[in-house]
């Protein structure tokens, strides 16, 4: 028998739980109604819009506490794919500013390729949204500081969607992430350590998501706006490789398997490891050589912090017995296998982490930050940009954490904040 | 020094530019970083004028293939912009700009522009300002001039706004604001009121980004206009970021000034958003004396304002100023006291500790709570006692918030101060505390427990039941037997599992199972039931054993007892005989059971992939609902290989089961290296049917992969399931068959046919052989293959399971009960059973019980053969010898038979890949004239003996692998003895090898000395600078030196010639003479190293490869026997 977990701790929900009782039923009216002088009424739904309804966004209509009222995609087939799933009254929209400006709107959800993410993140924003995002988070790390910043300026809420760090089997570890950072503080491992994701540490870099070196132009279909698609990216001529399905082999607009698995991978990693307000001071890399437009593949990505902890990304999957975290003394497997004896038992002993706040909803309603919101979000999501910056530029680089700058290297520091294509801006 | 060394290559080479060119491409793209410093350095050697011509070579998008000069462009601007490379760097800037001039497609000069956004600096400045006024090249031409960053670059830009328009206006206006250039201010400032949206939010962007303060009207304007609502110029938050930006140039009075002036119209809670950000300018405005604006935002009657404000505050917070937001908490409402509490939680300020825990009693749910939470943060184990306090009265909401804080607590002494709360606590607060206990496996405590399980209050009494496995220890069985023989129902099943967690961790399990035999045995009939699950925890034979019986002999109860312990085993050891309960019994919830859990001892166990498949097949044979069908087709993507893929391949068509399948199939096949149209064919099925939220992802994945498959190569079937189709009855042996006439061997093969027709039956899919008759022999033959095969022998109980595979027409992979130790077959199957001087039995066994399934991968290359059974190595490479004539080798190529051995075997999944070989080597016309010898032609080691396992067959060569740490890899030598003659062989070094050519050598001894060793030798590598002269590469060991320089670099062929005659000694190394020696001397007055060479003297003996421990290959062995040729000379004489 397992003891109680404990309940969650954001327990606000509870007390708030007991003086709501008897409210009538769900309300939808947009919470700057409610809201105002003090929390709104927890029984009522929150309004979200949902910008890039392609397959992620579609899958995204559902979540509980609230309800989608406009939608917006730059390809009418998604459009109408949406429309067919939702209620009749749900609006549509090709230019996500006109669905941002809708004052009934609470919370934006952005599910647009990542070149995207930014831009909208900055000024849903601006327009007082509260934002649900899409990994990775931007697609640079110039873009990731403006989200924070502006997030935080305009004192919204932000959730990151990836979910690892505080809910859901993580990968092939086959336990939640939270005993995992039990286990870290508890300094039972020893420090500093070593964490390596990899095929046999459960993690599949879903190396399909590479580009194609050599694509014919094509004539643009009707439906979609391909400018409006490409957005702040450098014009190209169209090829539906480029966009829909298969745009994550393309740096324009992400960076393959590493944009697109790495940020479920790494963000726990920074959580538990204690680095949510930092990153690694170096990166080295053993990758074949990148395209300058279609992502490739790469055998090995390693990230090293001050203090000697370090990410291992194996993309090779050699060793087939490596563990997922090594210290110096113990090791941790998958399925929380130790070479500890008896080391649940021993964990038992020490404080559970810090609680997090895991519902947006709930973040939205009390103002309390998220779990993974714009900073630690930014944190994990940079460490996917060094690596990528590192793979386009094929050399091992050095990172400054406070000033987010790569340390006496040009090339790699004129790629933290590419200039946009004029007229979008962030 | 390596540029130097290329740079002097470079003078050397006499290619073409354009061969240079070509050459260079064909190298893209580079592997690793070596190799891409390797092509960096070739592309400077081109030099500007070879590179422009390089780049030249892009055409139009969609009129050929860019890729490889993308890639060169792309990797050399990369790579020179790393520190030091500023040479390069220019070269590249004026190649690039050249080359826009020839370039006319603009979609490359586009590319070649954006090259600048990483190399460019001042020197790229004029041939970018050209395109500013293009409509496609000013975007790509002003993004490079803003990262050059310059005076100049910045001054282009400026040139530019003048005169360009429409797309290229935008962008120069844009990246203006990028460059943050103060002299655009002013010219920018207009536009910023121009009709146009696209140019009024660029000019806006632009101008808050320079933020001179000239801006100040054109931002009071687009503000007011915009009524501080989001519109598509975005001109609410433009006016922060330009009061923001004026903060950082020092102007913080116009910053404070916009501030203000955008709260004062933002009043309106849905602009809550802009004024929380006017109230961040504010903030960082005033950052030495801000104190006030925060304290005030924290009491404002909006709750989104309100919380951004104490976000603002927590870097601020000083313990002077705590006081202050202490006080502040005396004068506002309940919503804002929770929200500055948690601010002083969260930035754990000591100070506000004492005001803090007065707030505990807060009659306010809300600031109780955030009262509990900064305490917990700010205090940890200091503030136990008062978060005990507060829940005296047991409030539930109290009990709840405390219990939580108490879980993340950090300390000493924590569990110490519950326990001794817990005797005088109401019981809702006992509860929570012994659960508390629990949590944090406070194994001091089980006094405290203990007493609570006698408590009155039947949920006291309940948690301290559940306590108890998270608080025992070893020590405290004795104590635990004795509960457990007086609790019953579900205090039973706690304290069973108090038992279970008291006997883990404790050390020795054979005698821990001792204890708990003993006490089952004691206890009354109906408890000796909870003790299997604990001996199921300790695992063990003597355990299973004890369980296993009690289910044979039980009740259903027992049954049922000791189904559910085996289903939770600690071992792999219950998997037989939960897969043996699964196949006979004929209650459903029981074959549930262990299926389940056999399905997780295969899932938990260690198991090579190959036989984790049998064992899930077992368990698919018995399995009756498709929930334990799915699970079963899940666990097989954990066996990944061939046989999975197929075996999954055939649910594709279950409707309740695809879904599982087509992940199976997908997710193998995906992780592996699999090519062949079987594969193909199951991956484009799974593409049609697999569905889910990833599906489109996977489906491209899966393209991929079938766009990478190679052509011509996988696994083909052997058997069809069906009938004997590909197969036919065994006539004779192959040198007795080679022998026959065609008529005569139609005719055996008729009544072979007919024969093999009874004695081999196709059963439910498999083929049975049905214990008489003759081999089933392929109609075709093989050469070298990699075959799988599974094959069971079925249990007649007469013990005399016997069959084999036949390779190449010759006996054979061993297959047997190894149960027949009368025989010999204790040792496994999987041995070359008939070789006589080569291994002829197994690594190890790895068998798998009579009457279940096995699985075969045998390869076979040239003359040696691998086998892997269930997928564990038990043939590593052995030769296989010619059972029918042993001074032949192998066959070149023969049927595959498998082996009619009177007993019944069933064979299924039989597949073969046939492997590419090399071509063997043959004796040139005038060899063949001259009576050469072919000794190694690439596919046998027939003529060679001594260390065939290490001295092994690779592509053709004989390549000696020594294991690392594991000796020299000893010695391989000719089994005919030879004196005089003329060896002629090709070898290949590693860097630092060292091998010898052993002559007139005996088989034992060491042949350096016990004959004569020609040494074999990387002599140029460092490490070998000290050897002496007679040591070198051709020497004569220890005895006559040969020349130095004549071998060909490390890892090409050398082409070597060895003339022994008598005493005269000849070396030719790649067309020189290196060694031209006569023994005599040495022979009478010993050699020069001193050393005692008694070899000198021997007349003859075999030639032999000398192994010192190094990777060396060797191929196209031939020799001339000199002496035969005296000897017949000798003869004639005589006979004259």
């Amino acid at each position: 028998m397992k003891p109680k977990e404990p309940q969650e701790q954001n327990t606000r929900r509870d007390f708030i739980k007991k003086s709501a009782v008897g409210l009538a039923a769900f309300t939808i009216v947009p919470r700057y109604v409610l809201g105002g002088t003090g929390f709104i009424a927890p029984s009522d739904k929150l309004t979200k819009a949902v910008i890039g309804v392609g397959s992620m966004g579609r899958g995204h209509f559902g979540y509980d506490g609230t309800q989608v009222v406009a939608v917006c995609d730059v390809d009418k087939r998604h459009l109408d794919l949406a429309t067919s799933m939702l209620d009749k009254g749900v609006k549509t929209f090709s230019d996500y500013r006109e669905l941002i400006k809708l004052p009934e709107v609470d919370i934006v959800h952005i599910a647009t390729p990542p070149h995207w993410h930014g831009i909208m993140s900055v000024d849903a924003a601006n327009a007082g949204k509260d934002v649900w995002c899409e990994k990775p988070m931007t697609h640079t790390i110039g873009e990731g500081k403006r989200v924070m910043e502006a997030v935080q300026k305009h004192g919204r809420m932000f959730r990151l969607n990836t979910w690892f760090r505080f809910k859901d089997t993580f990968y092939g570890m086959g336990t939640t992430v939270k005993p995992i950072k039990k286990l870290v503080d508890s300094g039972l491992l020893g420090w500093p350590l070593k964490v390596t994701v990899g095929k046999h540490t459960g993690y599949d870099w879903k190396f399909y998501w590479v580009g194609k070196d050599n694509l014919e132009p094509q004539p643009v279909p009707p439906e979609l706006d391909y400018d409006r698609w490409l957005g702040p990216a450098p014009y190209k001529p169209y090829n539906a490789h480029r966009v829909h399905q298969t745009f994550r082999g393309y740096w324009d607009y992400d960076g393959g398997g590493l944009s697109d698995m790495g940020q479920h991978y790494i963000d726990p990693i920074q959580y538990f490891l204690g680095k949510d307000d930092t990153s690694p001071v170096s990166v080295e890399i053993d990758a074949p050589q990148q395209h300058t437009d279609a992502v490739g593949t790469w055998r090995r990505i390693t990230y090293t912090y001050a203090d000697g902890c370090q990410i291992i990304l194996d993309g090779e999957g050699k060793d087939t017995n490596v563990p997922y975290i090594e210290g110096p003394k113990g090791k941790l497997y998958p399925g929380f296998k130790s070479d500890i004896p008896d080391l649940e038992r021993k964990l038992a002993a020490f404080p559970d982490p810090t609680p997090q706040m895991t519902d947006f909803v709930e973040s939205v309603k009390t103002r309390q930050k998220f779990a993974l919101n714009e900073e630690n979000g930014h944190r994990s999501c940079n460490i996917v940009n060094i690596g990528l910056i590192a793979l386009r530029l094929g050399r091992s680089l050095k990172f400054d954490p406070v000033k987010q700058e790569f340390i006496d290297d040009e090339g790699a520091n004129r790629l933290i904040n590419p200039v946009m294509r004029a007229p979008f801006t962030i | 020094m390596l540029q130097d060394a290329a740079n002097a290559q470079a003078k050397k080479d006499e290619r073409t530019i354009t061969t240079r060119i070509a050459d260079l491409l064909a190298q893209m793209p580079a592997n690793d970083a070596g190799l891409l410093t390797n092509n960096v350095n070739d592309i400077a050697n081109l030099g500007e004028e070879g590179y422009v011509t390089l780049i030249s070579g892009l055409v139009a998008p969609g009129k050929g293939n860019n890729s490889l000069i993308e890639y060169t462009v792309g990797g050399f601007s990369a790579y020179i912009t790393q520190n030091g490379k500023e040479d390069w760097r220019k070269m590249s800037v004026s190649a690039y700009c050249k080359a826009l001039q020839k370039l006319t497609d603009k979609q490359n000069k586009s590319f070649i522009i954006s090259q600048f956004d990483l190399v460019g600096k001042d020197d790229a400045v004029s041939c970018l300002q050209g395109y500013l006024t293009d409509d496609q090249l000013a975007d790509p031409a002003a993004r490079a001039l803003v990262k050059i960053n310059t005076p100049a670059s910045k001054a282009a830009l400026l040139g530019g706004l003048a005169q360009a328009k429409g797309a290229a206006q935008l962008s120069i206006i844009e990246s203006l604001g990028d460059a943050r250039l103060k002299e655009a201010a002013q010219p920018i400032n207009a536009l910023a009121a121009n009709g146009d949206a696209n140019v009024a939010k660029v000019a806006l962007y632009a101008l808050a980004y320079i933020a001179d303060p000239s801006s100040e009207s054109v931002f009071a304007a687009a503000g007011d206009k915009s009524g501080f609502k989001y519109e598509n110029t975005n001109a609410a938050a433009v006016c922060l970021i330009y009061a923001e930006q004026l903060i950082k140039n020092g102007n913080k009075e116009l910053a404070e000034k916009i501030a203000k002036n955008i709260i004062a119209k933002t009043s309106a809670d849905e602009l809550v958003g802009v004024r929380t950000g006017a109230l961040k300018v504010l903030v960082d405005a005033n950052k030495d004396n801000n104190q006030q604006i925060l304290l005030d935002a924290a009491g404002d009657k909006n709750a989104e304002y309100r919380a951004a404000a104490l976000k603002f505050a927590v870097p601020y917070l000083t313990s002077a100023s705590t006081g202050l937001w202490v006080k502040k908490l005396g004068s506002v409402n309940d919503d804002a006291k929770a929200g500055i509490l948690g601010m002083l939680g969260q930035s754990g300020a000591k100070e506000a500790l004492p005001a803090v825990l007065k707030l505990l009693s807060n009659k306010n749910e809300h600031v109780k709570l955030a009262a509990i939470n900064a305490a917990v943060n700010i205090g940890q184990d200091q503030v136990l006692g008062d978060l005990l306090k507060l829940t005296a009265k047991g409030d539930t909401a109290n009990v709840t918030a405390v219990s939580n804080a108490i879980h993340r607590m950090k300390g000493t002494g924590i569990t110490e101060k519950i326990a001794a709360a817990i005797p005088s606590a109401k019981p809702n607060v006992q509860v929570a505390l012994i659960n508390l206990l629990a949590s944090r496996a406070a194994n001091g405590q089980l006094s405290t427990v203990y007493t609570q399980l006698k408590s009155k209050n039947p949920e006291v009494q309940q948690a301290a039941y559940a306590a108890l496995s998270h608080v025992v220890v070893k020590d405290n069985l004795p104590q635990l037997f004795t509960l457990l023989n007086e609790s019953s129902g579900a205090q039973e099943t706690a304290v069973q599992e108090a038992i279970i967690a008291a006997v883990s961790g404790s050390g020795d399990n054979t005698q821990q199972v001792e204890a708990v035999l003993q006490e089952m045995a004691s206890a009354s009939e109906g408890k000796k039931l909870l003790y299997y699950k604990v001996l199921a925890s300790l695992g063990g034979e003597k355990a299973l054993k004890a369980v296993t019986d009690a289910y044979a002999t039980g009740n259903e109860q027992t049954q049922k007892a000791a189904l559910d312990a085996l289903s939770t085993w600690a071992d792999a050891g219950a998997a037989p005989e939960l897969i043996a309960i699964a196949r006979e019994t004929k209650n459903a919830a029981f074959l549930n059971t262990a299926i389940n859990g056999y399905l997780r001892l295969v899932r938990e166990g260690a198991y090579p992939a190959e036989q984790k498949l049998l064992l899930l097949r077992n368990a698919m044979a018995v399995a009756q609902t498709n929930e334990q069908k799915q699970q079963i087709l899940k666990d097989i993507e954990q066996a990944k290989c061939f046989n999975a893929i197929v075996f999954a391949g055939k649910y594709l068509d279950d409707s309740a089961l695809q879904q599982a399948a087509a992940n199976a199939v997908m997710n193998i096949t995906l992780a592996g290296t699999y090519n062949g149209d079987l594969v193909k064919g199951l991956l484009n099925k799974t593409i049609q049917v697999i569905t889910g939220g990833d599906s489109g992802y996977q489906k491209e994945g899966m393209r991929k992969y079938i766009s990478e498959m190679k052509a011509g190569e996988g696994f083909v079937s052997m058997y069809n399931g069906t009938d004997l189709t590909g197969w036919k009855g065994l006539v004779a042996d192959p040198i007795k068959r080679s022998k026959m006439d065609a008529k005569t061997l139609a005719a055996e093969q008729e009544k072979a046919d007919a024969e093999a027709k009874e004695s081999w039956k196709p059963i439910n899919g498999e083929l049975q052989f049905m214990s008489h008759g003759n081999n089933l022999a392929t109609v075709k033959k093989y050469g070298d293959f990699e075959m799988l095969v599974d094959w069971k022998i079925i249990d007649d109980k007469k013990g005399e399971g016997d069959a084999g595979i036949y390779l190449r027409g010759t006996p054979q992979v061993q297959i047997w009960d190894n149960a027949r130790t009368n025989v010999g077959a204790q040792v496994g199957s999987g041995g070359l059973y008939n070789n006589q001087s080569n291994e002829s039995k197994p690594l190890k066994v790895a068998d798998n019980k009579l009457d279940e399934w096995n699985t075969f991968r045998i390869i076979m290359k040239g003359d040696r053969v691998t086998v892997y059974l269930n997928g564990e190595l038990v043939t590593d490479n052995v030769i296989l010898e010619n059972y029918w004539d042993k001074n032949l080798p192998i066959f070149a190529e023969e049927q595959i038979e498998l082996q009619a051995h009177g007993s019944p075997v069933a064979y299924r999944d039989l597949y073969i890949k046939e492997l590419p070989r090399a071509k063997a080597f043959e004796l040139s016309a005038q060899e063949k004239k001259d009576g050469y010898k072919v000794l190694f032609d690439g596919t046998n080691m027939h003529s060679w003996t001594g260390n065939t396992v290490d001295y092994t067959i690779e592509d053709g060569n004989i390549a000696i692998r020594p294991k690392p740490g594991k000796g020299s890899g000893g010695n391989l030598f000719t089994k005919e003895e030879f004196s005089d003659f003329i060896y002629r062989f090709e070898f290949k070094l590693t860097p630092g090898a060292n091998n010898g050519l052993g002559i007139r050598a005996p088989l034992e001894g060491d042949a350096a000395y016990e004959g004569m060793e020609l040494q074999i030798l990387d002599s140029e590598a460092p490490i070998y600078k000290d050897l002496h002269v007679y040591q070198y590469h051709g020497s004569v060991y220890g005895t006559i030196p040969a020349k130095r320089g004549f071998l060909k670099p490390v890892g090409e062929w050398n082409y070597e010639e060895v003339v022994v005659n008598g005493p005269k000694i000849k070396v030719i190394l790649n067309g020189t003479v290196i060694l031209d020696g006569d023994i005599t001397e040495a022979r009478k007055n010993g050699a020069p190293d001193g050393q005692k060479h008694p070899g000198l003297l021997r007349n003859s003996g075999h030639i032999g490869f000398l192994g010192h421990g190094s990777p060396v290959e060797f191929r196209n062995i031939r020799i001339k026997d000199l002496s035969k040729k005296a000897a017949a000379k000798k003869e004639t004489a005589k006979k004259k």
